[in-house]
């Protein structure tokens, strides 16, 4: 039975003190940056990621892991309570959630919220478990030319998929493929626009640049807003949390199906645990017998939106452990986390590095279940987290990216850096560009050249080259669907309201 | 009814433009190779190339984009937490961590009024023995509490 064998060998990381106590750290963090509307997954990552130094890569693949999914349980407190969502993925748990609350059943819609996602976890470990060593396999002949296809085909769907103008998703991209241009070429040596400067030889630091984007930016955004409003928390009860039984009823298909299409849409490259949130809960209010309620206080509405989210989250890993390929900016940075701690992520992973991969499912397990303790008796504490006023908390944040982007590489023009992406993001978020394909583009657009590159000296520069492969030929047929998707949309809105305006 | 230009929006894929621009000028700058040997200069310029094609067509799509940016503007934040960032990276390695701390947290509570005086030298305080306690205490980072 090889993959007990596995599964032993990844238990043995996993329940080791160190990996169970990173685990609990990393769900911890992941659960209070959750919770705190404003700072998501991503920034704490990043800045969790120079603090992951001084352990071993598998132990602190498994904290920043942690972090990520940890993050999509807290998401949803805030969201419940307050209306506002902790992380991008809860903003649809918003909708029946915060109805709940103010019909005076939030307990009922915080009990559902942590089941769904820790069935969402579950559903998805399993298939992280059997898909990805089955994908790493297939890709193990893959190439230069399918690996560009394969990059290309996750920058189109990532920017092509989220919310907004996919053009403006694709001129991020390119943004994000510039910015990364930055520093030594690999194949040749030449510097390429450093300005002469000796902190930029190494490229642009991705820390620097995710908590600009994402930490000083968001911050900078919150601060422009008009007034926050203030939480009053309510007497939860363990007892007002369990439903009723006639809520129940039914709730685990739906649990079920919302695991399973965000087990799907996540394991996608390009897409996200709010893309796959946002779609469970809208196959679920077409299945359903009264879509009039979905909006109203529904609590399948919340079971949906969080199984699939955190389901999403879980199985976001097949792309990235699979195929070194990142399918959202926080797999991206989780990427570059391990390029940092000299793991290069692709087919070979699964089988030169097993500890790490067993190791950092079984961990999935432990953290869900950690997850689960967290967030049912310890519910109020989380509650009482809400409270802590802004004008606290953002110096503290500020403070944190300052010295967690200096920590990287000890380097004090990172600060700069960081504090230059950061007005950016703010312009970005205020002119709806969005940010995380541009963090895709950076970390992908250096790999992507080394493979084109490498792909054309191979076929003596014969673009053709890229058709000669199977599997590139499928990534390329697919990218051109992709692109083709949102003009076709445009073209049918277009055509469906026939000259209503004038002009 | 003729909606006006959106100009915040124009402006912004303009700039995306230029920044194209610039980057097929600089890369064309290094030595371009040929097809089937690339030098540095060859994806610099393709990948310039196409953000200076997106940056012309989103000038086309947002045009007569909807204005619902507000408050764009804000140059209070802006420059406080930028003055505090300059503050800390200036003062990190010269005078050390504490009163690096100190000035980008009281600088940073600026950003937002009313300010609270008692709350931000709390807050400094609290964090300038957080960072020393676990930032050069626990990891050892390469930097002195106090530079003498």
């Amino acid at each position: 039975m090889d993959i007990l064998h596995n599964l032993a060998l990844g238990a043995e990381v996993a329940f080791s003190w160190q990996g169970l106590l990173f685990c609990f750290v990393g769900v911890l963090v992941g659960t209070f940056v959750g919770v705190l509307p404003g700072i998501g997954p991503l920034a704490a990552i990043s800045l969790a990621l120079p603090m992951t130094y001084y352990l071993s890569p598998p132990i602190a693949l498994i904290m920043l892991a942690g972090i990520f999914y940890g993050a999509q349980y807290g998401g949803s407190i805030a969201a419940i309570l307050l209306n506002l969502p902790g992380t991008a993925s809860a903003a649809v748990t918003c909708l029946d959630g915060n109805q709940m609350t103010k019909q005076g059943r939030a307990g009922v819609a915080l009990f559902t919220a942590a089941i769904s996602s820790f069935s969402g976890g579950i559903v998805a470990i399993f298939m992280v478990l059997g898909f990805t060593p089955m994908i790493a396999s297939f890709a193990m002949d893959f190439g230069a030319v399918d690996y560009f296809s394969i990059m290309l085909l996750g920058l189109v769907a990532a920017s092509t998929l989220s919310v907004g103008s996919p053009l403006k998703g694709m001129t991020m991209v390119m943004l994000g493929i510039a910015l990364g241009l930055v520093g030594t070429d690999d194949t040749s040596g030449a510097e390429r626009f450093t300005f002469g400067a000796l902190a930029l030889s190494d490229g642009i630091s991705l820390v620097a640049l995710a908590m600009g984007l994402f930490g000083v930016g968001e911050i900078l955004a919150n601060l422009g807003q008009e007034k926050r409003s203030p939480l009053k928390a309510s007497g939860l009860t363990f007892k007002s949390m369990l439903p009723k039984r006639h809520e129940w009823h039914g709730l685990w298909k739906t649990i079920l199906r919302g695991s399973g299409i965000g087990a799907f849409v996540g394991a996608l490259p390009g897409s996200g645990p709010a893309i796959a949130a946002f779609m469970s809960y809208a196959a679920e209010k077409k299945l359903a017998k009264n879509p009039e309620n979905f909006g109203k206080g529904e609590l399948r509405g919340v079971a949906s939106p969080e199984s699939a989210n955190n389901a999403a989250v879980q199985a976001a890993f097949i792309p990235t452990l699979s195929l070194g390929i990142p399918g959202d900016a926080v797999m991206a940075v989780l990427l570059g986390a391990m390029i940092l701690h000299g793991i290069t992520p692709g087919p070979e992973l699964v089988t030169s590095n097993p500890d790490m991969f067993w190791g950092l499912v079984v961990s999935f397990g432990v953290g869900n279940i950690m997850l689960l303790i967290l967030n049912l008796p310890l519910i109020r504490v989380w509650v009482r987290m809400l409270s802590i006023p802004y004008h606290v908390l953002y110096p503290a944040m500020l403070f944190f990216i300052c010295i967690g982007v200096f920590s990287v590489r000890s380097s004090v023009f990172d600060i700069y850096t960081a504090l230059f992406f950061g007005v950016i993001g703010y312009f970005l978020i205020r002119l709806r560009f969005p940010a995380a394909p541009l963090l895709l583009g950076f970390i992908l657009g250096p790999m992507m050249e080394v493979h084109f590159r490498r792909a054309l000296l191979l076929s003596r520069g014969d673009y053709m080259t890229f058709f000669n492969s199977v599997p590139s030929t499928v990534f390329l047929i697919l990218t051109a669907l992709f692109l083709l998707l949102p003009l076709w949309a445009a073209f049918r809105k277009r055509s469906a309201r026939p000259a209503n305006q004038g002009d | 009814m003729a909606r006006s230009i959106n100009w915040l929006q124009v402006g912004a894929a303009l700039l995306l433009g230029l920044f194209g621009l610039y980057v097929i000028v600089q890369g064309s700058g290094y030595e371009m190779g040929s097809l089937r040997r690339m030098g540095p200069g060859f994806f610099p310029v393709m990948i310039g190339s196409v953000l200076l094609l997106f940056a012309v067509l989103l000038v086309l799509e947002v045009w007569h984009a909807e204005k619902t940016e507000r408050n764009f503007w804000i140059p209070r934040p802006i420059l406080t937490i930028s003055a505090g960032f300059v503050a800390f990276a200036a003062l990190l390695e010269r005078a050390g961590l504490v009163p690096a701390t100190l000035a980008l947290v009281v600088l940073v509570s600026l950003a937002e009024k009313p300010v609270r005086p008692a709350a931000a030298v709390a807050t400094a305080v609290g964090l300038s023995v957080l960072g020393v306690l676990v930032f050069i205490y626990g990891f050892g980072i390469p930097v002195a509490a106090f530079e003498w």
